[in-house]
């Protein structure tokens, strides 16, 4: 009888929270969109658009990132984007669940951006910014999920790869797409940065999810044999940093107004190192 | 060309079941019951970079309560690093709780993984003994990635960190039969996060369907169908990968 009584009260807070625009039921099961077709999106629009190479005035600078704002709330946006328009920032990147996935919130997202002129922002999709068919509204926004940006200082050029896991997984053409510009363009950069929604590890006991192993070996694989320096991630809302080899894998606290310790974090990049900082809000 | 790859992959095969059978007949007409174990799979998965066949050997040795048991699995086809994929060792002790028969499981895995990185697991879990029409297991591993030193592009003391723990991790089975479990055949399904060569993380459960027929009271055919998501407790699930697994179990 207790456990009847569990399922029900289960099934009605899952009632509850699918009805409220929370999340999908059916997300268990599918999705709107699937990664592989994601990412031939992703690759139509950089075909169309390019790549961003930002030129820095000196040799140190910053790039900020964050992720899980899941907007609605917009108190901790505006204060992340006004530390985005310091002038030793090159860019700031959103690092997934930047919304509901419903397209209102998108439209309350894309409100609050300066123009690009002001400030260069790049924004990952990640598995709440799909939910509700939300990328559709993401892409018509922000473009492509699966890209990479330049950073160009006096001295030396670095490579930042922005990954869609979205869906719990790069998906076979996104990891060929990834390994390629790892062989290909690595070996021309001084500091090569990955920034992606998912966690890869899992440094915590958590509901949240990680890519499957056997594609976290891949991963691994590639970060080792070509030196990516920095893997910064979101999903899991609590801070987290581990080293493992030449690689430093960050895990950013979310940035929702709700959080209580909401940070975003700040890498600052010279000549000898990245090192990464929480900029409390 | 071909005919010449198919026979070195034979000759491998049958090197290692050679060498498996040799050691648990030898325990076997020392001492008490063994059993032999072998897999093929087939299957393909998002980060598989193609299709892979992969074949297993192992056995296991039970004497009273206790049984200790190993299976080794190769590569056939595949982007895998090695030929020797994986090697694991298993050990479990019959007990009863509260009446309740149970069995309380230990192994320890080494995965190759890949040319740079290799994967330790440990974990214990308990499951019950029924004969009914549901099994469970429920139980907590530690997982370790290390960086292979041949990997490093210099000293291992110039590295900060060589190795990441993963631990606690929850690991469960949850199987289903239509028929009891000692008929003679029976169908069923699972959801789980332990595969005999692969511990997923608690949050990507895996579905299979089982196919078992016993020939007679000491071999036994099974025929197993994976079908891997990812990114369920993202609530965004996606496609990730599928084998088939066929196998025989030879009781001495």
């Amino acid at each position: 009888m207790a456990t009847l009584k569990l399922l029900i009260l289960g099934a009605l807070v899952l009632l509850i929270t699918n009805s409220c625009n929370i999340f999908e039921m059916k997300g268990f099961v599918t999705t709107h969109v699937g990664v592989e077709e994601r990412f031939d999106q992703s690759m139509e629009w950089n075909a169309e658009h390019g790549y961003a190479e930002i030129s820095m005035p000196n040799n140190e600078y910053s790039i900020i990132a964050m992720g899980d704002s899941h907007l609605g709330g917009t108190e901790n946006i505006k204060l992340f984007l006004n530390h985005a328009q310091d002038d030793e920032v090159a860019a700031a990147v959103m690092v997934g669940d930047l919304t509901t996935g419903n397209k209102e919130d998108i439209e309350i997202l894309w409100n609050e951006l300066p123009s690009k002129d002001s400030v260069n922002y790049f924004a990952i999709a990640g598995n709440h910014d799909l939910y509700f068919d939300g990328w559709p509204h993401f892409y018509e926004k922000f473009g492509s999920s699966s890209y990479y940006f330049i950073v160009n200082t006096p001295s030396n050029n670095d490579l930042f790869i922005c990954l869609d896991t979205g869906g719990g997984t790069l998906g076979k053409s996104q990891i060929a797409w990834f390994s390629q510009i790892l062989e290909d363009m690595r070996s021309d950069f001084r500091y090569c940065v990955v920034l992606t929604h998912n966690n890869l590890f899992r440094f915590r006991p958590t509901t949240s999810t990680n890519p499957m192993v056997e594609e976290l070996h891949v991963l691994l694989d590639l970060f080792i044999k070509h030196e990516v320096d920095v893997v910064v991630n979101a999903h899991d809302h609590k801070r987290g940093e581990k080293v493992f080899g030449n690689t430093n894998f960050i895990i950013m606290d979310a940035l929702q107004d709700i959080n209580k310790n909401a940070s975003f974090l700040k890498m600052n990049i010279d000549a000898s190192s990245i090192s990464s900082d929480y900029i409390d809000l | 060309m071909l005919g010449v790859f198919i026979l070195h992959l034979f000759l491998m095969m049958t090197k290692y079941f050679l060498i498996v059978t040799i050691i648990f007949l030898s325990l076997h007409v020392a001492f008490g019951q063994v059993r032999l174990t072998s897999n093929v799979d087939f299957g393909e998965n998002n980060a598989s970079d193609g299709a892979y066949l992969m074949s297993a050997f192992g056995g296991a040795y039970q004497m009273d309560d206790y049984l200790l048991g190993g299976i080794v699995q190769l590569k056939m086809i595949g982007k895998q690093a090695s030929l020797v994929s994986v090697l694991k060792f298993n050990a479990l002790k019959e007990i009863e709780l509260r009446d309740i028969p149970l069995s309380l499981n230990a192994y320890l895995m080494f995965n190759r993984a890949t040319s740079s990185i290799r994967e330790t697991n440990f974990g214990i879990s308990i499951s019950n003994r029924s004969r009914g029409h549901f099994k469970y297991v429920l139980g907590s591993n530690f997982r370790t990635y290390a960086i292979n030193y041949s990997a490093l592009d210099k000293s291992a003391a110039d590295y900060e960190q060589l190795r990441i723990h993963e631990n606690f991790g929850l690991i469960y089975n949850i199987s289903g039969y239509i028929k009891p479990l000692d008929h003679k055949w029976n169908i069923g399904a699972s959801i789980t996060n332990i595969d005999y060569f692969l511990i997923n993380q608690a949050t990507n459960p895996l579905y299979n369907a089982q196919f078992l027929y016993s020939l007679n009271s000491k071999v036994k055919l099974r025929f197993e169908s994976w079908f891997k998501q990812a990114g369920i407790f993202n609530i965004n699930a996606h496609y990730f990968g599928y084998f088939f697994r066929g196998g025989i179990t030879w009781q001495l």
